[in-house]
C-alpha cells in the first residue's frame, strides 16, 4: 500500500485494502470501477506543448499565406477550406492513433493533425459567422466541438471548444434572439446545477468533466459580468427603490421589479446548487441535522440575499474541489472568490470611506462566522457526535 | 482523476495507485453494489477526517476576515490622508516598519509567521521612503528611491532567508538596473538594448551561480534547506532565456538588414546563453523534462524566428512575391518543432531508461483495460 491512512489524501487502493480487510468486499469488482474513473493519456503535456506550439506557430504562418494570396476572401471559401482542413486532420489523428507511438512518424502526423484543427477550427468561425453572424459562428463552433470532442482526447481543448459553444451560444440568444440579460442570465445560472450533475454524477464518464467544467465557468464569468455591470448583487434592488431602472448590458435601462426579482431568482438557484453541494457532500437529507450544515446553509441564505451569485459559484468550486481532492479546482474557485469579492465591493460604487467601512462590516460578518463554526458547529458535539454523524453519511465535515 | 493530472497527462500509464479515493468513488462503489450503506459511512468517516475538515474552514473564515479588515482600514486611511495631518502620515508608515520589525524578531526568523512578517517590514521600508519623499518634497527619481530601498532591504532580505522575499527583491533589483541604465548611460538606443539585455543575464547568472555554489558547499547542511527549492533558479532561467530570445532576434535582425552595424559577438553571446542553460539543465537537473521542454521551446522559437527573419531577407533580396515567404516559413516552423519534440522524446527515453524501477509498482493494475475507459458506464 502506497500511503497511510493517517496521509491527507488517500488513493482507492487504500481504500479497497481497507474494505477488503475489514468487509471482505469483492476486490476484483472494486478495481475495476476503480479503473474505469481512471482518464489514461500516455503523451505527456510537455510533448503535447511543443506539437501545440509548433502547430500554432505554423498555423498562424499558413493562414497569413492564405490571407495574401487572397483564397480566404470569401466567407465560404474559408468555411470550405476551414472543413477540409478539420476533416483532414480528423482523418490523420484517427490514422495515427493505431500506430507506434515510439516512431517519428506519430509525432509528425499529430503535429499535422494539431495544425490542421488550429486552422481549421479559425477558419470554420470566421467563414460561419461572415455568412450568418451569431446564428453562423454558433453552428460552426457547436458543429467542431461535436466533431472533435470524442475524438481529441485533450482536456483543455475540450474545455475551450465546449466553453467557446456556450459563449457562442450566449451572444446568440442576446443578439439575434433579443432575450434580456435578466432571461439570458437565469438561463446560464441554471448551467451550475447542470455542471455539478455532470462532474458528480457516478454513471456519467469522466471524459465529460471538461463540458461540466465549462458549464460552471461560463456561468461564472457570467455571473461575475452581470454583477459589474449591476444587472446581479445588491444595485438592482437600490437602483429599484431608488427609482433608476435596472441596469442591462444593451446600455438601456429597465424599471419594474422584473430586474430584482430575476436577480433574485438567480441567486435562488446558485443558492440550491450549493446548498445541494453542501448535503450532497456530507451524505444527503439525512445531513441536514448537522450542526455544520447548518451552519453552512444560513451562510449560503445570506449570501443569497446579497444575491452575490458569482461568490457562492467561486464558493461551489472551493468545495468541489475538496470533495473531489481536485486542489486545481479548490486553487481556481479560491482566486475567483477573491476576485469576486473585489468587484462585488467596486461595482457598488461607493468611494473610499463607504468602501471601507462597509469591508470592516464584511470582516465583522466573517469573524462572526468564525465563532459561529468554531463554537457552535465544531464546538459542541456530543462526545460521540463524530461517530453520529459518520453514521449519517457525514463527512466529518 | 484530479483536473490537474486530466490536463497534464502522465509521465506512465496510471494506476489506481495514484487516484485519489473521493466521495464520487465511493457512490459509484454503493451504486454498482460493491459496498453497502454502512461501508459507505465508514468510509466518509475515513476520507474527510472531522478535524482537517474544521481546520480549513475555520483558516479560511479566520483568514478572509483579515483580509477584508486590513483592506477596508487602508481604503478609510486612503480616504482620509490629506486630513491626517504630517506627524500621522510620517509616522504610519514607521509605525507598520517598527511593529513588523518587532513582530518579527519575536516570532523568529524560522517560523513562516516571522518571516512573512519580515517581508512586511521590507515592503514597509519602500513606503516610508515613498512619503519621507513626498512630505519633505526631496524630488527624488525612480533610481533614488529604488537604490535606497534595495540597500536598506538587503540586511532584512538575508536575515529572512525566504525565497518569495528574495525573488521581489530581485524583481526589484531588475527594475533598478533598467532604471539607472536608462537615466545614467548615453548612447543610441541599440547600445542602450544591448546593455540593458546583458545586465540582466549577468544579474541573474550570478544568482544562480551563487545558489549553486552555496549548495554544493554545504550539500547536507538544514541550514540551507530554504534554498533548495528548484522553483526560484527555473525562473531565473526564464528570465534569461526570454532575454536571450529577444535580444538575440532584434539583434539578428539588424544583422541582416541594417548591415554590420552589430558585432557577431553580441550574437555569438546570446546563442551561448541558449546552449548554456540547455547543457546545464541537461548534466545537472538529470532530466527535469519540465525544465528541459522551457528550454527546448526557447530554443525552437528562436529558430523559428531566425528561419522566418532569414526567408525575409532572403525574399527582400530577390523581389519575390511575399506570400510565399510565409509558406516556406510556415514548413520551417513546422520542421523545427516537430524536431524539437523528436529531440526532447528522446530525452525522456534516455531518462526513463536511466530509472528502469521508476515505473510503476503495481503492474497488474496499469493495464490497457484502462483504454476503454470512454467506452465504460
Amino acid at each position: 500500500m502506497s500511503h497511510a491512512f493517517d496521509d491527507e489524501s488517500l488513493m482507492a487502493t487504500d481504500v479497497i485494502a481497507y474494505l477488503q480487510g475489514k468487509y471482505q468486499i469483492d476486490e476484483t469488482q472494486a478495481i475495476a470501477i476503480s479503473q474505469e474513473r481512471l482518464n489514461y493519456n500516455a503523451f505527456p503535456l510537455y510533448l503535447r506543448i511543443l506539437i501545440g506550439v509548433g502547430a500554432v506557430v505554423s498555423g498562424g504562418l499558413l493562414l497569413i499565406f492564405m490571407g495574401i494570396s487572397g483564397l480566404l476572401d470569401a466567407d465560404m471559401n474559408r468555411l470550405v477550406v476551414g472543413i477540409a482542413m478539420l476533416g483532414l486532420a480528423i482523418y490523420v489523428h484517427q490514422r495515427s492513433r493505431d500506430r507506434d507511438q515510439a516512431t517519428a512518424s506519430f509525432v509528425a502526423e499529430q503535429q499535422l493533425s494539431f495544425l490542421g484543427v488550429f486552422t481549421g477550427k479559425i477558419l470554420i468561425v470566421t467563414g460561419a459567422s461572415g455568412l450568418g453572424e451569431e446564428l453562423g459562428a454558433f453552428f460552426g463552433v457547436l458543429a467542431f466541438t461535436l466533431a472533435t470532442y470524442w475524438i481529441y482526447d485533450l482536456y483543455v481543448d475540450r474545455l475551450a471548444s465546449c466553453a467557446g459553444t456556450l459563449v457562442s451560444g450566449l451572444f446568440l440568444l442576446l443578439s439575434t434572439f433579443d432575450l434580456s440579460a435578466q432571461v439570458v442570465g437565469i438561463l446560464v445560472h441554471l448551467m451550475v446545477p447542470l455542471g455539478l450533475a455532470i462532474y458528480l454524477h457516478p454513471r456519467i464518464k469522466q471524459a465529460y468533466n471538461p463540458l461540466a467544467i465549462a458549464l460552471i465557468g461560463v456561468a461564472a464569468a457570467f455571473a461575475l459580468g452581470a454583477m459589474a455591470e449591476g444587472i446581479l448583487g445588491v444595485r438592482p434592488w437600490i437602483e429599484f427603490f431608488n427609482g433608476e431602472g435596472v441596469s442591462s448590458w444593451r446600455g438601456d435601462h429597465q424599471t419594474g421589479i422584473w430586474g430584482p426579482l430575476a436577480s433574485l431568482l438567480m441567486s435562488l438557484i446558485t443558492c440550491c446548487s450549493l446548498i445541494g453541494l453542501v448535503v450532497w457532500a456530507c451524505g444527503g437529507k439525512s445531513s441536514l441535522r448537522s450542526r455544520y450544515v447548518i451552519a453552512t446553509i444560513a451562510l449560503t441564505l445570506l449570501l443569497g440575499v446579497a444575491s452575490l451569485t458569482s461568490t457562492m459559484i467561486g464558493l461551489i468550486a472551493i468545495i468541489l474541489g475538496y470533495v473531489c481532492h481536485d486542489r486545481l479546482i479548490t486553487l481556481v474557485g479560491a482566486v475567483f472568490l477573491l476576485v469576486t469579492l473585489w468587484i462585488a465591493i467596486h461595482s457598488l460604487q461607493m468611494g473610499l470611506m463607504t468602501t471601507g467601512i462597509v469591508l470592516i462590516l464584511a470582516s465583522l460578518v466573517l469573524l462572526a462566522g468564525y465563532f459561529l463554526f468554531r463554537y457552535w458547529s465544531f464546538g459542541d458535539q456530543p462526545e460521540n457526535g463524530s461517530q453520529e454523524i459518520a453514521e449519517e453519511g457525514v463527512p466529518h465535515a | 482523476m484530479s483536473t490537474y493530472r486530466h490536463i497534464v497527462g502522465n509521465e506512465d500509464p496510471v494506476t489506481i495507485n495514484e487516484l485519489p479515493a473521493d466521495r464520487a468513488l465511493v457512490e459509484t462503489l454503493v451504486s454498482r453494489g460493491v459496498i453497502d450503506r454502512q461501508m459507505r459511512r465508514d468510509l466518509f468517516g475515513l476520507l474527510y477526517p472531522r478535524k482537517s475538515t474544521e481546520k480549513v474552514v475555520l483558516r479560511s473564515l479566520l483568514g478572509f476576515a483579515t483580509a477584508f479588515f486590513l483592506f477596508g482600514f487602508s481604503a478609510i486611511l486612503a480616504a482620509n490622508w490629506n486630513d491626517l495631518g504630517v506627524m500621522l502620515r510620517l509616522g504610519l508608515p514607521q509605525l507598520i516598519f517598527a511593529a513588523s520589525l518587532a513582530g518579527a524578531i519575536y516570532k523568529g526568523l524560522d517560523k513562516f509567521s516571522g518571516k512573512l512578517l519580515a517581508s512586511v517590514t521590507a515592503v514597509s521600508i519602500g513606503g516610508v521612503l515613498i512619503v519621507l519623499s513626498q512630505e519633505f518634497q526631496l524630488n527624488a527619481d525612480a533610481p533614488w528611491l529604488f537604490g535606497r530601498w534595495l540597500l536598506l532591504a538587503l540586511p532584512i532580505v538575508l536575515c529572512a532567508r525566504f525565497l518569495p522575499l528574495w525573488i521581489a527583491w530581485i524583481c526589484l533589483l531588475n527594475i533598478y538596473t533598467i532604471i539607472f541604465i536608462g537615466e545614467h548611460f548615453s548612447g543610441d538606443e541599440q547600445f542602450l538594448f544591448d546593455a540593458i539585455c546583458w545586465s540582466l543575464i549577468l544579474i541573474s547568472t550570478a544568482l544562480v551561480a551563487l545558489q549553486q555554489l552555496l549548495l554544493k558547499r554545504n550539500p547536507d547542511s538544514p541550514d540551507w534547506d530554504w534554498l533548495r527549492p528548484a522553483w526560484p533558479r527555473l525562473l531565473l532561467l526564464i528570465w534569461m532565456q526570454i532575454l536571450a530570445v529577444s535580444h538575440l532576434s532584434f539583434r539578428y535582425g539588424d544583422f541582416l538588414f541594417d548591415g554590420l552595424e552589430t558585432p557577431a559577438i553580441m550574437i555569438l553571446l546570446d546563442v551561448v546563453v541558449l546552449a548554456g542553460i540547455h547543457g546545464w539543465l541537461r548534466k545537472s537537473t538529470r532530466f527535469d523534462m519540465w525544465s528541459l521542454l522551457l528550454s527546448t521551446l526557447a530554443i525552437g522559437g528562436q529558430l523559428t524566428i531566425m528561419a522566418v527573419i532569414s526567408l525575409a531577407k532572403v525574399f527582400e533580396s530577390h523581389n519575390w512575391d511575399w506570400e510565399l515567404h510565409f509558406l516556406l516559413g510556415a514548413i520551417s516552423a513546422f520542421g523545427i518543432f516537430f524536431a524539437c519534440t523528436l529531440y526532447l522524446r528522446k530525452l525522456r527515453d534516455q531518462q526513463r531508461s536511466a530509472t528502469p524501477d521508476g515505473d510503476i509498482d503495481n503492474a497488474n493494475l496499469t493495464s490497457d483495460s484502462i483504454e476503454s475507459e470512454e467506452d465504460a458506464p
